[in-house]
C-alpha cells in the first residue's frame, strides 16, 4: 500500500509538468513568436534580419537557433519550429517524412551563396576548372606550374571547417574529401584575403562580397565571380540558400520572410556577404 | 504585373514539369527572356525557379505518399537484422562458439499529432530480457523454429514539445554512454516522463523520471519498483565540442530481505548459504553521474590522423550504492575514436574502455549480458571496432576480457568464475 501511494505521488509530480500551466514552453501559444533553426551557413544572415526586424516590431519575438540544415529541417517536420534554414534543398527522404507527418515544407529562396577563388594580384593564373581548384585544396596539386603558373609551391588557405563558407566550399567544390593538411586555416573571409594579398602564390576563397581589389577571383569553368553569374546559375560554386515554412507563411513568420525577401532584407543579405536576390 | 507573369510562368513550369525534365530547360529560356525584357531581375527569376523546382518535388513526393493506403500513410516501420558469430573462453571450461541470428522489427503508429502507439517483435525468449538473440542449431535440435517475442509495446503522449509521457514497455529511457549498467536489450515496463529543454542553440537541459514495475503486487508479496530522477545537461561548444552529463538516482523498493529476481546472474550477495539462495541482502538504492565529451576533428593539422580520425570521444560512468560495507562501487571510463556515426561505407569506429563493478553496487539483473555474462563482481576490458559495410550495413568485432573481483568459491559470496575472453563478429543490418 505504502509503495503504491509512493508510486502514485512521483507520477503525479511528473504528470503535473503536464498541466497548462507549464505548457507555455518553446511552441506556446503567443503568435508573435518565430522560431527559426537549422543551417549555420544562414545562420548569420538570420541573425541580422531578426534584430533589424524585431527593432522595428517590438511585439515579435524572433528565436533563432543554428544546428545545421538537417536539424532544421528536422525540427520543421516535427512542428518544432516556423522557419527551417536550409543551405541545401529539402531531400525526397524529407519530403517523404514530411508527408506522413502532415507538413507541407515550402521554400523560400532568400539569397544566393556564391564562392570566389581566390589568388594574389601578382599571379599570372588567371582562370581555374572546378576539378583543378578540388585538386589543389585537397593537395593533389601542389605547385602552381601544374595550372600554368610559376614554379611555385601553392600556399592553401582555408576558412576553418564549423564555418559555412567552408561547409559550401566542401559540399561544391571539395565533394565530401578533406582540405589538405597544412592548408592554414583561417577564422574569416577578412583573415584570408588579408594573407592572399601579401602572399604571392597563396589561394583562398570567400564569399563573393568579401572579393576585394587587393586580390584577383579566378574564373571557375571560364565564368567570372559576379553578382549576374551567380544569380543566372552560370557560375558552378554558387547555390541558393532557402528558408522553409509549413505551408504558406502566416502572421510573424510571413512578416519576417517578406521582410528578408525586400529590399531591406535583401540590402542584410549583402552586408553579410552573400548574393542578394534584388 | 510581377505578380501575374510569376504565377504565370510557375503555372506554365508545373504543368510542362509533369511531362519530362526536358521543359525545365525551355522554362529557363523563358525566365531569361523575362529577364531580357525588364520583366524579372536576375534575382527574382532565381527565386522562381528554385522555388519552384522545390514545389513540383514536393508535389510528386506528396502525390507518390496520396497513392499509399490511409494505414500505411501512418505507420512508420523499422528493424534489423545481426548474424553473429560469438566465441566465449572461460578459464575452466570448454570454448563455446555458436553463430547467432537477431532481428528486430517494429512499427510506429501516429494516433493524433500529440499520441503515438509503439509495437516491437524480436527474436529470443521471454525469461532473458538482456537477450534478443536466437541461436543457430540450438538444443531443439537441427533447424529448428525460433521464438518471436514482443520486445515493446507503448503509448506516447507530447502535449508540448519539450515533454513526452510514455507508458507500457519501452526503450530505456534513461541515458547512458555505455552498457555497464544497463543492457542494450532490456526494455523496462512502467512509466516515463522525459522533458527535454533548449535553452540556446547550444545549451539544452533534460529530465528523465521513471517508474519501473519490477514486480507486481502478490497475495503474499507488495509490488517491487524502481524509481528513477536523471537530470541532465548538454552543451555545444562551437560545434567542436559537445558535452553531456547527468545524474542518476535509483530508488528501489521490496528488494532487502526479499527473494532474488529468477533471472539474477547470481552475483549480488544473499542471505542464504550460497550464492544463489536466500534474500538479497542489501538496498540497490544508488547515485550515478555519468558523462561524455566528444570533440570534432580533434588532430586537425595532423597529417594522416587528420583525415583518419574525424571525431573523438571520452566517457565515464560512476555507481555508488551506500548500502553494503564493501563492493558498493563501480565505473567504467573508456574512449571512442573515428567517425562519429557509423554510418555509410568506409566509416569506422574504435572503442576502448575499462569498467569495473562491485558485487553489490548495482542490481546484478540489469548490466550488459555479454559483459562477464552480465555479473556484478567483476572488472573487465572491452574493445569494438566496427567498420561501415555500405548504407546501414556494418561489421563489428567486439572484444571482452573479464574477471572476478573477489575469489570466493563458495558460500553466499562465491563469485570466482575465471578470467573470461569473449570475441563477437557482428554483421549488422538496419532499414
Amino acid at each position: 500500500m505504502k509503495n503504491t501511494v509512493k508510486a502514485w505521488l512521483v507520477l503525479s509530480l511528473l504528470l503535473g509538468f503536464a498541466l497548462p500551466g507549464y505548457a507555455g514552453g518553446p511552441y506556446g501559444e503567443n503568435k508573435s513568436k518565430v522560431i527559426i533553426e537549422g543551417s549555420t551557413t544562414v545562420l548569420p544572415i538570420t541573425q541580422a534580419a531578426a534584430e533589424f526586424f524585431m527593432r522595428q516590431n517590438p511585439d515579435t519575438e524572433i528565436v533563432v537557433r543554428g544546428g545545421g540544415s538537417g536539424v532544421g529541417i528536422a525540427s520543421l517536420i516535427d512542428k518544432t519550429c516556423d522557419i527551417a534554414d536550409s543551405s541545401r534543398a529539402i531531400k525526397d527522404s524529407e519530403l517523404d517524412k514530411a508527408s506522413s507527418n502532415g507538413v507541407d515544407p515550402k521554400a523560400h529562396v532568400i539569397a544566393m551563396d556564391g564562392i570566389a577563388v581566390i589568388v594574389n594580384s601578382a599571379n599570372p593564373v588567371a582562370a581555374l576548372s572546378k576539378k583543378q581548384v578540388k585538386a589543389i585544396f585537397t593537395g593533389d596539386i601542389s605547385n602552381w606550374k601544374e595550372v600554368g603558373g610559376k614554379d611555385e609551391k601553392i600556399v592553401v588557405v582555408s576558412r576553418d571547417t564549423s564555418s559555412g563558407t567552408f561547409e559550401a566550399f566542401a559540399a561544391l567544390v571539395l565533394g565530401g574529401q578533406k582540405v589538405r593538411t597544412g592548408a592554414l586555416m583561417q577564422a574569416s573571409n577578412q583573415a584570408i584575403t588579408s594573407i592572399v594579398s601579401r602572399t604571392p602564390a597563396a589561394i583562398g576563397y570567400v564569399g563573393l562580397g568579401y572579393v576585394s581589389s587587393e586580390v584577383k577571383a579566378l574564373d571557375i569553368e571560364g565564368v567570372k565571380p559576379t553578382k549576374e553569374t551567380v544569380l543566372t546559375d552560370k557560375y558552378p560554386v554558387s547555390r541558393p540558400l532557402y528558408m522553409y515554412t509549413n505551408g504558406k507563411p502566416v502572421n510573424a513568420t510571413s512578416d519576417f520572410i517578406n521582410f528578408v525577401k525586400s529590399r531591406e532584407g535583401q540590402k542584410i543579405v549583402d552586408e553579410q556577404g552573400f548574393v542578394a536576390l534584388k | 504585373m510581377k505578380r501575374f507573369l510569376t504565377v504565370a510562368v510557375l503555372t506554365g513550369f508545373m504543368f510542362l514539369s509533369l511531362g519530362t525534365d526536358s521543359y525545365a530547360g525551355e522554362i529557363d529560356l523563358l525566365l531569361q527572356k523575362l529577364v531580357d525584357k525588364g520583366v524579372l531581375t536576375p534575382g527574382e527569376a532565381q527565386q522562381v525557379k528554385s522555388e519552384t523546382k522545390e514545389e513540383i518535388r514536393k508535389e510528386i513526393a506528396q502525390a507518390k505518399y496520396d497513392l499509399l493506403p490511409e494505414w500505411l500513410q501512418k505507420v512508420k516501420m523499422k528493424g534489423d537484422f545481426r548474424l553473429r558469430y560469438a566465441n566465449t573462453k572461460q578459464k575452466g571450461s570448454n570454448d563455446d562458439s555458436k553463430g547467432q541470428i537477431r532481428v528486430r522489427l517494429g512499427l510506429d503508429t501516429k494516433i493524433n499529432d500529440q499520441m503515438k502507439v509503439g509495437i516491437g517483435m524480436s527474436t529470443g525468449s521471454t525469461s532473458n530480457p538482456r537477450s534478443t538473440n536466437a541461436t543457430i542449431a540450438d538444443s531443439n535440435g537441427p533447424a529448428s523454429f525460433k521464438s518471436i517475442i514482443l520486445n515493446y509495446a507503448y503509448a506516447s503522449y507530447s502535449p508540448t514539445t519539450w515533454l513526452t509521457l510514455t507508458g507500457g514497455k519501452f526503450k530505456n529511457p534513461i541515458w547512458q554512454p555505455n552498457d555497464l549498467l544497463w543492457d542494450g536489450d532490456l526494455n523496462p515496463e512502467g512509466v516515463s516522463a522525459q522533458l527535454d529543454y533548449n535553452l540556446s542553440p547550444y545549451l539544452g537541459l533534460f529530465l528523465n523520471g521513471e517508474v519501473f514495475a519490477l514486480t507486481q503486487d502478490s497475495p503474499s508479496n507488495s509490488a517491487r519498483t524502481m524509481f528513477v530522477i536523471q537530470p541532465g545537461v548538454r552543451y555545444n561548444w562551437r560545434d567542436k565540442v559537445n558535452f553531456k552529463g547527468a545524474v542518476a538516482g535509483y530508488f528501489f523498493t521490496g528488494l532487502k530481505d526479499r527473494s532474488r529476481f529468477t533471472n539474477s546472474s547470481g552475483t549480488n550477495s544473499t542471505t542464504g548459504a550460497t550464492s544463489i539462495s536466500g534474500d538479497y541482502k542489501y538496498n540497490y538504492n544508488s547515485f550515478n553521474p555519468s558523462v561524455e565529451i566528444g570533440f570534432k576533428d580533434p588532430f586537425a593539422g595532423v597529417p594522416l590522423l587528420a583525415k583518419y580520425v574525424p571525431y573523438a570521444g571520452i566517457f565515464s560512468d560512476f555507481i555508488y550504492n551506500p548500502d553494503p560495507g564493501t563492493g558498493k562501487s563501480g565505473f567504467d571510463a573508456g574512449i571512442k575514436f573515428g567517425s562519429e556515426k557509423v554510418g555509410d561505407w568506409g566509416q569506422w569506429q574504435g572503442k576502448v574502455l575499462f569498467a569495473k563493478l562491485g558485487r553489490d553496487a548495482w542490481l546484478d539483473i540489469l548490466p550488459d549480458s555479454d559483459r562477464y555474462n552480465g555479473k556484478t563482481n567483476m572488472k573487465s576490458v572491452e574493445a569494438v571496432l566496427e567498420y561501415g559495410l555500405g548504407k546501414n550495413s556494418s561489421l563489428v568485432l567486439d572484444y571482452y576480457w573479464a574477471e572476478s573481483l573477489t575469489k570466493a568459491t563458495t558460500g553466499a559470496t562465491a563469485g570466482n568464475f575465471g578470467p573470461q575472453q569473449v570475441l563477437q563478429v557482428d554483421w549488422n543490418l538496419k532499414w
